[in-house]
């Protein structure tokens, strides 16, 4: 794999608990994950395997008690251990983007939309006339019809699908090369999420951005990933091609998902993933 | 909640804003207001009734009380506007230094504000007056240090609680500075609520600088300052007891219209109320 082509690259990335006195098992164990430049790598794996805590890594977010205590991670080439605090802010949002859970939670009751744009334009160094106009053909390019009505809407007046388009706009406004979508979808109703879904892979395909995409649902990553890892207590057990995975999954556990997958929404997804 | 008492609720809040609007008038524009200089001593017209000339007579010096009360407008509200602006800022540091940046910072901190928090407040200023001498700036710096604490503590709270909403995680996903983040995500929220403290505070503070003032360790005569009046009338209390009236008058109006417009500020300003609408 070439350098120039990968975006991300971790490597065992070990995440544990800060406090030597409460030091268990770590949270996540021995990760190792890469994403190339235009292609989606997905993360699945149940509720609290330590998807979000990677995400979390990669952005150098993690909370106060956890630490990352071994491992490497690289960005577009630069490793992560040797940036300084104020290098790597200046990474996030601009080198890589992520777009979080929930996104009516995610934007500050007490200012606009357009406000929000602004300050985080503002925190990259961009400012100024010519920001208003790409901002507006950005928002234009996110099929918003209304840009101007949506910068002065407050939050709570747009809905969750729109929202997440508003995120979705920054990773783009600042030209990311990582985009980290930790589950995108899981407050939105169908329609809504094959909106963001197709969103997202249009901007793979035209900007050619790497995207790491983390979820618990399997449709969304047959949908939209090349390569998946599957997760499961901190480790990954498994990894490769979506359709190698979803047609011979070689551990108990991620056969274990897929089946359940399936009874829930019956045998057809199988057929359509295998051809 | 019927109408009608909404309604009575309503009227209280106007009443209490152009009461606190009258008073805050009554400071800035006292030399315009006031009929006579305050400490212009005229001993052949000493205690005098109420007259045409002197509207609320004169005190045991011959001075016009109605131009006192009003004189003593600026020096008790002045020294409360300098107190909570200074507990106010204080606090704010403190307290979002402690609850933002947390771990050694925070308990330190917090180790250090329950020091002050430990003390009765009026003793603990009473010391402190005793230790940097009496006059109102003292005044001024003991009520502060004797009461920023409380601040310090509530801010962090707040601050506590919103530090772990979705939008200050999002702002910090996309690169903003921790100092940006701070003071337009946490700030404003937080000092829309302290607003409303420290507005229910000012009563609190007046009666203390009245107080200390009373007990001669304040600001001392001739100034003309509520306290200092009470307690110069404090010996004519049985010959003319109008004179103990008039600035003990003044202050319970003024905590009274401070403490409603505060009550009427959280009503109108709850958050919980406007989710509903939302």
């Amino acid at each position: 794999m070439s350098c120039g082509k990968t975006v991300l690259e971790i490597n065992g990335l070990r995440v544990s608990l800060a406090k030597p006195c409460c030091q268990g098992p770590p949270l996540v164990d021995d990760v190792s994950l890469t994403v190339a430049r235009g292609q989606v790598t997905g993360l699945i794996g149940e509720s609290g395997c330590g998807k979000s805590l990677t995400c979390l890594a990669v952005m150098d977010l993690l909370p106060q008690a956890i630490c990352r205590s071994d491992g490497s991670i690289t960005l577009a080439g630069a490793p992560l251990g040797e940036a300084s605090v104020s290098q790597w802010r200046c990474f996030r949002g601009r080198r890589a983007a992520m777009v979080l859970q929930n996104p009516m939670s995610c934007f500050d009751p007490i200012f606009t939309i357009g406000q929000h744009i602004r300050e985080t334009l503002a925190a990259h160094g961009l400012k100024g006339s010519d920001c208003k106009g790409r901002v507006r053909s950005t928002l234009a390019e996110l099929d918003f019809d209304h840009p101007d009505e949506i910068l002065s809407a407050y939050p709570f007046q747009l809905s969750g699908g729109m929202l997440q388009r508003v995120m979705v706009s920054l990773a783009l406004l600042l030209e990311a090369e990582l985009l980290i979508v930790d589950e995108p979808t899981t407050d939105l109703d169908v329609i809504v999420q094959a909106r963001i879904l197709d969103l997202i892979d249009r901007l793979r395909r035209e900007k050619n951005v790497g995207v790491l995409l983390v979820t618990h649902d399997l449709s969304v990553i047959a949908r939209l990933a090349d390569q998946v890892a599957v997760m499961k207590e901190g480790r990954i057990i498994e990894s490769g091609p979506v359709a190698d995975i979803f047609s011979g999954p070689g551990e108990p556990y991620t056969r274990a998902l897929l089946s359940a997958h399936f009874s829930l929404y019956g045998p057809s997804i199988a057929r359509e993933i295998r051809a | 909640m019927t109408v009608l008492h909404r309604l009575f609720k309503r009227r209280l809040a106007a009443v209490a804003l152009i009461l606190a609007g009258a008073i805050l008038l009554l400071a800035v524009a006292a030399p315009l207001i006031a009929p006579y200089d305050p400490n212009n001593v005229v001993l052949e017209e000493k205690l005098s009734p109420p007259s045409s000339t002197h509207w609320l007579g004169t005190d045991h010096l011959g001075r016009d009380i109605l131009s006192r009360l009003i004189y003593g407008t600026r020096v008790s509200v002045g020294s409360v506007a300098a107190i909570i602006a200074c507990i106010l800022a204080l606090g704010f540091v403190v307290g979002c230094l402690s609850g933002y940046a947390g771990g050694v910072i925070d308990a330190a901190l917090m180790r250090f504000c329950d020091v002050f928090l430990t003390f009765p407040t009026f003793i603990l200023a009473m010391f402190l007056i005793g230790v940097l001498g009496t006059g109102l700036t003292n005044v001024i710096i003991a009520i502060v240090l004797t009461h920023w604490a409380w601040y310090a503590r509530l801010i962090r709270g707040f601050v506590l609680s919103l530090k772990n909403r979705d939008y200050i995680l999002a702002a910090r996903v996309a690169g903003t500075p921790r100092i940006k983040i701070v003071l337009h995500h946490i700030v404003p929220p937080v000092f829309a609520q302290l607003v409303i403290l420290a507005t229910m505070d000012i009563g609190h503070m007046m009666l203390h600088v009245s107080g200390l003032s009373f007990l001669g360790l304040g600001v001392t005569p001739p100034t003309p300052e509520w306290g200092v009046m009470i307690n110069d009338a404090r010996q004519f209390i049985w010959s003319s007891p109008r004179l103990i009236v008039y600035p003990g008058l003044m202050i319970f109006v003024t905590v009274m219209s401070f403490n409603l417009l505060g009550d009427a500020l959280r009503d109108a300003l709850d958050p919980t109320a406007g989710d509903k609408e939302s």
